[in-house]
C-alpha cells in the first residue's frame, strides 16, 4: 500500500513549520511555551501506558537524505535501539543501515562484542 | 526547472526517488510514497494498485477541470478570501534613521523625514488594540532604519501596548524587533528581558562575509561590536535570533553561514524571502530553495529553528491546506507597517507604494481596504499548471508592486517548484 505523507496540523504532537507570520523572533518566546506543553503532554501519556526511562537516546536528523534517526540504549536488554525516518522506504532503509553501521563500528572500535 | 515534470495520470506530480516515487496532488497537496513495486504496478496499471491509490484519494481518470479552476474551487470552498477583517500586528517604522548603509536594504534610510511621534504612536496602537479587542494575540515588531535609535519611543510603545492589552482584553502582546545589533545598551537588554522580546539581529554571518554588504555610515564594519552584542544579550537570556538576507555572493555557503550563526549560541534562524527592489529577484531561485533546504536540516540537527519561505511549502503538504495567501497571518489578521503622520501601510514591507498608503482615520472608516494586500492569484499563463501553485500563489502585491510587473519573477517559480520537490522528500516532522 503506498504510505500517504503525515498530516500534521497539531504542534503537540508536531513542531510544526511558523505561519506566514514567521518574521524573525515571532516564535522565540513560543519556544519555551511549546516545551513545558511537551512536558505535561507526556506526564500524562505516560500516566496512560506502561513504559520505561529510555536513558541517554539521542535523535540525529540526516541532511542527505533527509530523515530522522533515534538512537537509544535498550532499557531492558544488551544493544542500541536505531529507529529511522525517511519520506520513502529506500531512504528509510538507508538510514537505518548507515546509522546501524555507526553504532557497529563504536561497538568493534571499544571491543564491546555484538551480543545475537 | 519547467512545468513539464513527470505528471502521472495527467494530473499528478510525480517526483523519482531512484527506483521509488513520491507522487503529489497540487490541488488536494496530498502525498504519498510509492515503492519500486507499486511504480512499476502503477506503470502496468495493475487493478490492485489503482484501486489503493484511489482509496488515498488518486484516480486515474482524467481531471474534471483544469487544475487551475480546481483550486479555485478548493479555495473558494474552505473560504479562502485574502481579505482579511483586522490588522492584527504591525511593524512599526519608528524612524528612516540608520547607522548602517547596507547594499541590499528595501528602506529609503536617512532620509530626513520625521521619525514617528509619541501621539502618532498612541494613535496607531490604540487602533490596533480597538481591532483585536477579546484576541488571543497581537503582534508588534519594531523596524526602521535602525529602531534602537529611538529606543525610548520603543519603552512608551512596549508600555502602552500593555496598557491597552489589559483594557482591551488582548490575551498577549508578542515583541520583536529587527536590529543591526550595533547599538545595544544595557538598558534595552533590561528591557528585552523584561518583555520578552524576539530579538532579531541582521548580519550575513562571519566577518568577512559581513563586510561584503554591510557597513557602519563610516564605511567601517562593525563585527566585533554586534558579536560582542550578540553574547551580552544571550548572556542575559534575551531572545536572539538571526536574520539572514540572501545574496548572489553568500547563498552558495549559507549552510557555511548557518554553522558560524549556531556557532554563536542563537538558535533561531530567519531567512529573508528576496525582495526585488531593482525590479527582480538577484538570487538563483534553484541554487537558494537547495542551500535553504539543506540550512534547515542542518540547524535542526544542532537542536536550532530555521525559517523561511520553504516553511509555506512544508505547512501546505502537512496539513493539505493551500498557503497562497502569504499575507493572511495564522490568526486570520493582517500584519501592516504603521508608520509616522497617523499612517499605515496595508503591505508590512512595503510604504514606498502610496496606493497601500492609508491615514488611519480612512481605515477606520473603510475597513475593507485591508483587502487591498490580497495579490491576484494565479496570475500568469504558467501559473495556470504549476505544481506548486497552490503553495505560492503567484507574486505577492509587494513583488507586483516592486516589480511593477503582474507576472511571477522566474527565480521565484524555481524556488516553489525546486521547494516542493525537496520538501516531499522530506517528511520528518521536525519542524
Amino acid at each position: 500500500m503506498p504510505k500517504p505523507r503525515e498530516q500534521k496540523d497539531n504542534h503537540l504532537i508536531y513542531a510544526d513549520a511558523v505561519g506566514s507570520r514567521g518574521k524573525s523572533g515571532v516564535w522565540f518566546g513560543e519556544r519555551e511555551d511549546f516545551k513545558a506543553k511537551q512536558v505535561s503532554v507526556m506526564d500524562a501519556v505516560k500516566e496512560r501506558i506502561e513504559w520505561v526511562p529510555v536513558e541517554d537516546a539521542v535523535m540525529a536528523i540526516s541532511l542527505d537524505p533527509p530523515g530522522i534517526v533515534l538512537m537509544a540504549p535498550n532499557p531492558s536488554l544488551p544493544g542500541i535501539i536505531v529507529l529511522a525516518d525517511g519520506a520513502t522506504s529506500e531512504n528509510t532503509e538507508h538510514l537505518k543501515k548507515h546509522y546501524t553501521e555507526i553504532v557497529q563500528g563504536v561497538l568493534k572500535d571499544a571491543n564491546i562484542a555484538q551480543e545475537d | 526547472m519547467t512545468n513539464d515534470a513527470d505528471r502521472l495520470w495527467n494530473k499528478y506530480l510525480l517526483v523519482a526517488q531512484g527506483a521509488e516515487g513520491i507522487v503529489f496532488d497540487p490541488v488536494s497537496l496530498g502525498s504519498a510514497s510509492l515503492t519500486a513495486d507499486e511504480m512499476k504496478r502503477i506503470r502496468d496499471n495493475e487493478p490492485q494498485i489503482l484501486a489503493e491509490m484511489k482509496q488515498l484519494g488518486f484516480t486515474s481518470e482524467p481531471p474534471a477541470a483544469p487544475q487551475r479552476d480546481l483550486i479555485f474551487d478548493r479555495i473558494n470552498k474552505l473560504g479562502m478570501t485574502g481579505k482579511p477583517p483586522r490588522i492584527s500586528g504591525y511593524r512599526i517604522v519608528v524612524t528612516d534613521r540608520c547607522n548602517m548603509t547596507c547594499t541590499y536594504c528595501f528602506v529609503d534610510t536617512n532620509t530626513g523625514a520625521d521619525d514617528i511621534t509619541i501621539p502618532e504612536l498612541r494613535e496607531g496602537l490604540e487602533y490596533l488594540f480597538e481591532q483585536n479587542a477579546g484576541q488571543e494575540e497581537v503582534t508588534i515588531q519594531w523596524f526602521g532604519g535602525e529602531p534602537t535609535t529611538r529606543f525610548d519611543l520603543m519603552q512608551y510603545g512596549d508600555e502602552y501596548a500593555l496598557e491597552l492589552a489589559e483594557k482591551h482584553g488582548v490575551g498577549r502582546v508578542q515583541f520583536t524587533v529587527v536590529t543591526n545589533g550595533v547599538l545595544i545598551k544595557d538598558p534595552m537588554i533590561e528591557h528585552f528581558k523584561k518583555f520578552k522580546y524576539g530579538v532579531g539581529v541582521s548580519f550575513d554571518g562571519a566577518p568577512d562575509d559581513n563586510k561584503v554588504e554591510r557597513f557602519l555610515l563610516s564605511g567601517k564594519p562593525a563585527d566585533q561590536r554586534i558579536h560582542r552584542n550578540i553574547q551580552r544579550l544571550i548572556d542575559a537570556g534575551v531572545h536572539v535570533g538571526c536574520n539572514l538576507t540572501p545574496t548572489p555572493l553568500n547563498v552558495s555557503n549559507l549552510p557555511d553561514t548557518v554553522e558560524y550563526v549556531l556557532s554563536l549560541g542563537i538558535n533561531f534562524i530567519y531567512v529573508n524571502t528576496p525582495i526585488p527592489i531593482s525590479g527582480r529577484w538577484h538570487v538563483d531561485g534553484e541554487a537558494l530553495c537547495r542551500a535553504v533546504f539543506r540550512s534547515r536540516l542542518l540547524a535542526l540537527s544542532r537542536g536550532a529553528m530555521l525559517f523561511s519561505s520553504l516553511d509555506r511549502i512544508y505547512q501546505a503538504l502537512d496539513t493539505r491546506l493551500p498557503k497562497m495567501y502569504e499575507h493572511i497571518q495564522q490568526d486570520g489578521g493582517l500584519n501592516a507597517a504603521l508608520l509616522s503622520r497617523g499612517r499605515i501601510s496595508i503591505l508590512d514591507l512595503n510604504w514606498r507604494d502610496d496606493s497601500f498608503v492609508f491615514p488611519i482615520s480612512r481605515l477606520r472608516e473603510q475597513p475593507e481596504l485591508l483587502a487591498g494586500a490580497a495579490k491576484n492569484l494565479l496570475p500568469a499563463k504558467e501559473c495556470a499548471e504549476c505544481p506548486a501553485a497552490a503553495v505560492c500563489g503567484g507574486p505577492s502585491r509587494n513583488d507586483v508592486s516592486l516589480r511593477n510587473n503582474p507576472e511571477p519573477d522566474p527565480q521565484m517559480c524555481d524556488f516553489f517548484q525546486v521547494g516542493l520537490e525537496l520538501a516531499l522528500t522530506d517528511q520528518t516532522g521536525l519542524q
